[in-house]
């Protein structure tokens, strides 16, 4: 890194991406950054992200957690393939530890959220193809039903009782007993 | 709204206000990644008892249950058989990995309902082996085997041997000792190995934890499994025999390769330690093989 010369800047300037959300914002985003999302780095591929790459399901609020997020890990995941050739291997799985912290503390911090933005937050990183965005979120949904009752999860997610009464009975059927 | 002609997605996410949104219309391949996070036991609790849509996708995609990993949930108590019942109708039979603790009723619904079970992980095995025998031999399609007993499945005579027998083709084996007691409360490691193994052609990797070993027992593990990458035993040297040269190249084949560093001459030192052993012994093995010399201290 350190030994970037002018070449290697134009290279990182060539190698940026504009983002435009829903709304009509820009974001400019490395090349390194936006390809954490599978969707965008297929776009790049394929030559088309002149004069920008519209995400028109992606608002500009949940594009800027997103590109933070993506940022983040881009720098973690360069991080760890350049210590890897100059650290020895004691030193290189010290700093790995560090990085795996932070990253960490990172992403408890990352889903400190309200409901409305992790739901955005899920449906962005799944139009987007970002996994590991899509894991962290979904683990987060999964943590959080996790020993709660139907009614329970009902209130938490604002979900209304739709069930038919087949279904009704087939619950009754299945599982009547179990949970009592 | 209650008729909707979709059942898995019974409402526009589009009607969702900007405050709310609409968890019900989840799309399913991200309800499919959150019910994975959260395995059978929660999804019947819970989950698929909320709304229709959430229902639909846990009930009839069979991908959900194709591997069924039930924690440390009980298979006796009072949901832990009914949500694995469940689970394997869901599966419609495609079943193909298991985990989780197992009794006798379990092993023989697994068998049944699962036939095409490729990794089986029974984290606490509360059966007898002689249950055991009779299950696997009927899981041809098993590659992953991994089996913890518990107080009440003491390892038996030739435990390797026979599951060898019964499942010539797996993969990946392991087999823990390590929680196993006897009706007196004292630690029980698994048997020695006599005579030979089945050929295991296909076993690349192979793990005993807490397991009493000969050098012969190792000869014979090493002859048939030719294919044998990783090979991890835990547990006691026994017996006193020394390793010879032709034993030592086969060792060397086998990449990722630990061994037991203490051998059963080092409970002399440890009397209560001599004692349980001792008691193990004789209320386990029936015939005494020349190694028990040893302990007569």
């Amino acid at each position: 890194m350190a030994s970037a010369g002018s070449g290697d800047e134009k290279a990182a300037a060539a190698a940026m991406i504009t983002l435009i959300s829903s709304d009509n914002e820009k974001f400019e985003v490395t090349e390194a950054t936006a390809t954490l999302s599978q969707t965008i780095r297929h776009m790049i591929e394929d030559g088309c992200t002149d004069g920008g790459v519209p995400l028109p399901n992606v608002t500009s609020k949940i594009l800027a957690r997103v590109i933070e997020y993506c940022k983040k890990h881009a720098t973690a995941a360069a991080g760890e393939e350049g210590s890897s050739s100059s650290f020895s291997d004691a030193a290189f799985l010290e700093v790995d530890r560090a990085f795996l912290e932070e990253l960490e503390e990172f992403d408890d911090a990352f889903l400190e959220v309200d409901r409305a933005t992790l739901f955005d937050l899920i449906l962005a990183a799944n139009y987007l193809d970002i996994k590991g965005l899509l894991n962290l979120t979904c683990q987060k949904v999964a943590d959080s039903v996790k020993g709660k009752t139907p009614e329970q999860i009902r209130e938490m997610y604002n979900i209304v009782n739709d069930l038919t009464p087949e279904e009704e009975a087939e619950i009754r059927r299945e599982t009547q007993w179990a949970f009592e | 709204m209650a008729s909707s002609p979709n059942p898995k997605n019974p409402r526009s996410p589009a009607s969702a206000s900007p405050a709310a949104r609409d968890w019900a219309s989840l799309p399913p391949d991200i309800l499919i990644s959150v019910f994975l996070v959260l395995g059978p036991y929660d999804i019947m609790r819970g989950a698929d008892r909320t709304c229709t849509a959430w229902r639909r996708v846990a009930v009839d995609d069979p991908d959900l249950w194709r591997r069924i990993d039930m924690g440390d949930v009980l298979p006796c108590s009072a949901g832990g058989r009914v949500v694995v019942s469940a689970a394997m109708d869901r599966a419609a039979g495609q079943c193909e990995s298991f985990s989780g603790p197992c009794d006798n009723h379990l092993l023989f619904l697994l068998v049944e309902r699962a036939p095409l079970l490729k990794i089986l992980h029974l984290t606490h095995l509360y059966a007898p082996n002689k249950v055991l025998t009779l299950v696997l031999n009927r899981l041809p399609l098993l590659e992953d085997l991994e089996i913890s007993l518990s107080y009440v499945s003491t390892p038996s005579e030739n435990l390797l041997q026979s599951i060898c027998q019964d499942c010539p083709r797996l993969k990946k084996l392991r087999l823990n000792c390590s929680e196993s007691y006897d009706h007196n409360g004292s630690g029980v490691a698994m048997e020695i190995i006599r005579g030979k193994i089945t050929l295991m052609r296909e076993l690349q990797s192979l793990e005993l934890f807490h397991c009493d070993l000969t050098v012969q027992g190792l000869g014979a593990i090493l002859d048939s499994c030719p294919m044998l990458e990783t090979l991890r035993i835990t547990g006691f040297m026994c017996g006193g025999g020394k390793m010879d040269e032709k034993l030592r190249q086969k060792c060397v084949g086998v990449k990722n390769l630990t061994l037991p560093d203490k051998s059963v001459n080092s409970y002399r030192r440890h009397p209560m330690r001599h004692r349980m052993r001792l008691r193990m012994r004789t209320v386990h093995r029936r015939d005494f093989g020349p190694w028990d010399w040893q302990i007569d201290g």
